[in-house]
């Protein structure tokens, strides 16, 4: 009989899944911010006026509906399992491929 | 056929097999056009002397009817089949997504004859002809409202990543074209204005072929490997970093301009964030292939998905490179560029792209592939032509990045490259051949006796 592990969660998985998911808000999120600040800088600056503005503008105009719906996601409980999803895809797919007619409503997940 | 309670089919194949069929002709136009325009730099160009079809505007047909005939009639679809599958609802309007066929395909006709008659916009990316562009918009925008209706309404709860995807794309497609057509235009001219289309450009790839393309792949992968995504969680990361990391960095194309040097060191750092989060989607897919690698033999559409993979990997670790400015002191303006273009317009998505088509045309066409054999050929000739294509063009780039910075004359350099602008044109005929046996399966298939029910996705000896 094998003896139970220390810490059953220090699975390969989790360090990968976990490590990936700290490491790349960390990193990307400081090239994030020095980005976002030179091309604030640069709408001050007349060499390229307009570039910067335009970046930013377009960038902040495009991520707010996604920040909305990510929030909204976030808000009406669509994280709370995040694995879910991914067997779902399947229970919907064999229900589909076994032809007929849908049921009405999604199973909730 | 699966049906909804109001007896519309869910998914409307009729639409999809529309889409296949207008993807598959401007592939064909869009190789000819490559094809003619490397002939040029044989001096062997078949149309020489006729205006309208001089070389610079047989370029933008190739490249536009790459990007916009054959790669987004393909998307839309994939999404068209996927959005309702996964959302349980059909597309809001077939009438719709009829109209927006016919507006899309119109508006292709629209950008060939406007770009040979000499209207093309000199914008890179954005060629299509001015009057073009407020019709692409407005199409964009109906195809939005058409087939996000269902991800809105769905009852499903908790979106699958590849809707998470879709929605990205869709919040961004429409402003970033409008962005990169009009503004430096007609607003923000000069230094700024290629600041712009700098975004532009790469925005295209990055905001509108990339989520299309990675929503698909994690639809079909999964499905035709039975087997779940390797981390649900670690795909949505992958999503999440996309989504912000991914706008901010165009300037990496304008490297060595007179853009400020600080916005061009910030675009370094901000591609090689962009690098991790490749990263991510890569471990995703190979996790979810361990113990299931035998399909990549066995399963054709599997086989293109992983190949178009190995090349994304393989494009982005040279993205790391390219971004540096001591690599771009070499590869700048070179052919290299063109090689690392090919890779991932056609060797990534591309072949993801050819992964759909043997998959989705036997649903649409409600019959079994004819010709297997001809499948796998096309998949063999088009690889090896398109693999030689790239090994040839980033030695060339490599031949006349060098001969430059030696400052050798200009004429020395065109010498040197014509050899590796033969071996091009031999693989472009390879990739023609291979897409031969390719439109013949297609046709094939489509004629052969109906048998009533949905085939099966290939069957693995048949690969
Ligand atoms: C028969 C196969 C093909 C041939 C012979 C070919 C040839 C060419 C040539 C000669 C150029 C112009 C390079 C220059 O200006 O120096 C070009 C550009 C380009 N082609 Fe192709 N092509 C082929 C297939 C494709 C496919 C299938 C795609 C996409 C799905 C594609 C995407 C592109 C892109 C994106 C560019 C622009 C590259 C840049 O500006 O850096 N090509 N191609």
């Amino acid at each position: 009989m094998s003896t139970p592990r220390r810490f059953p969660w220090l699975t390969a998985k989790n360090v990968a899944v976990y490590g990936l998911a700290i490491g790349i808000p960390a990193f990307g999120g400081v090239a994030f911010v020095y980005k976002m600040t030179e091309f604030t800088m640069t709408i001050v600056n007349s060499d390229v006026a307009g570039f910067g503005a335009t970046a930013v503008a377009t960038y902040l105009t495009g991520m707010l509906p996604l920040l909305m719906l990510t929030l909204w996601a976030i808000f009406s409980g669509r994280f709370r399992d995040v694995e879910r999803p991914k067997y779902r895809l399947f229970e919907l797919h064999d229900e589909i491929e076994r032809g007929g007619e849908l049921k009405t409503e999604g199973t909730r997940g | 056929m699966i049906a909804t309670v109001d007896r519309r089919p869910l998914v409307n194949l009729t639409l999809v097999r529309w889409h296949l069929i207008a993807s598959s002709i401007f592939l064909a136009i869009s190789l000819l056009g490559g094809l003619a325009y490397a002939f040029q730099f044989n001096n062997m160009y078949p149309f020489a002397g006729i205006e309208w079809l001089s070389p610079g505007r047989v370029r933008m047909v190739h490249t536009n009817m790459a990007a916009y005939g054959f790669i987004a009639n393909a998307f839309i679809a994939g999404m068209l089949f996927a959005i309702p599958r996964l959302t349980k609802r059909p597309i809001l309007s077939d009438q719709l997504g009829m109209l927006i066929f016919v507006a899309w395909q119109l508006c292709m006709v629209l950008t060939i004859g406007g770009q040979l008659l000499g209207y093309g916009q000199a914008i890179e990316w954005g060629e299509t002809p001015i009057f073009v562009d407020p019709l692409i918009v407005v199409g964009l925008v109906l195809l939005v409202v058409n087939i996000a209706a269902p991800i809105v309404t769905t009852a499903e709860n908790g979106l699958y990543v590849t809707l998470w995807y879709f929605l990205a794309a869709f919040a961004w497609t429409g402003l970033v074209y409008f962005m990169g057509n009009y503004l430096p235009q007609f607003w923000v001219p000069g230094t700024a204005g290629a600041a712009i289309t700098g975004l532009y450009i790469h925005d295209l790839v990055g905001l509108f072929v990339t989520p299309i393309g990675w929503g698909l792949m994690y639809f079909f992968v999964p499905l035709l490997l039975r087997k779940p995504i390797w981390s649900h969680a670690l795909s949505l990361i992958g999503f999440w970093g996309l989504a912000f990391f991914y706008p901010m960095q165009g300037v990496h194309h304008f490297l060595f301009s007179p853009i400020p040097m600080y916005a061009q060191y910030g675009a370094v750092v901000a591609t090689i964030a962009i690098e991790i989060v490749v990263l991510t989607v890569l471990v995703n897919f190979f996790g979810t292939l361990h113990g299931r690698s035998e399909a990549v033999r066995g399963n054709l559409a599997i086989r293109w998905f992983y190949t178009g993979m190995i090349m994304y990997g393989i494009t982005c670790f040279q993205c790391a490179f390219q971004v540096t400015l001591t690599f771009q002191k070499v590869i700048h303006f070179s052919d290299w560029v063109v090689g690392h273009a090919h890779m991932v317009m056609f060797g990534v998505f591309g072949f993801w792209i050819f992964g759909f088509f043997v998959e989705l045309w036997p649903r649409a066409v409600g019959r079994a592939w004819v010709h297997p054999r001809l499948l796998t050929m096309h998949y063999w000739f088009t690889v090896i032509g398109l693999i030689l294509m790239i090994i040839d063009l980033t030695a060339a780039g490599l031949v006349q990045g060098y001969s430059w910075g030696a400052l050798s004359h200009w004429s020395k350099s065109v010498m040197d490259s014509m050899p590796f602008w033969w071996v091009r044109s031999v693989a472009g005929l390879m990739i023609i051949a291979g897409q031969v046996f390719f439109f013949y399966a297609l046709w094939a298939t489509a004629r052969r006796p109906a048998e009533g029910t949905v085939p099966a996705p290939i069957p693995a000896e048949a690969a």
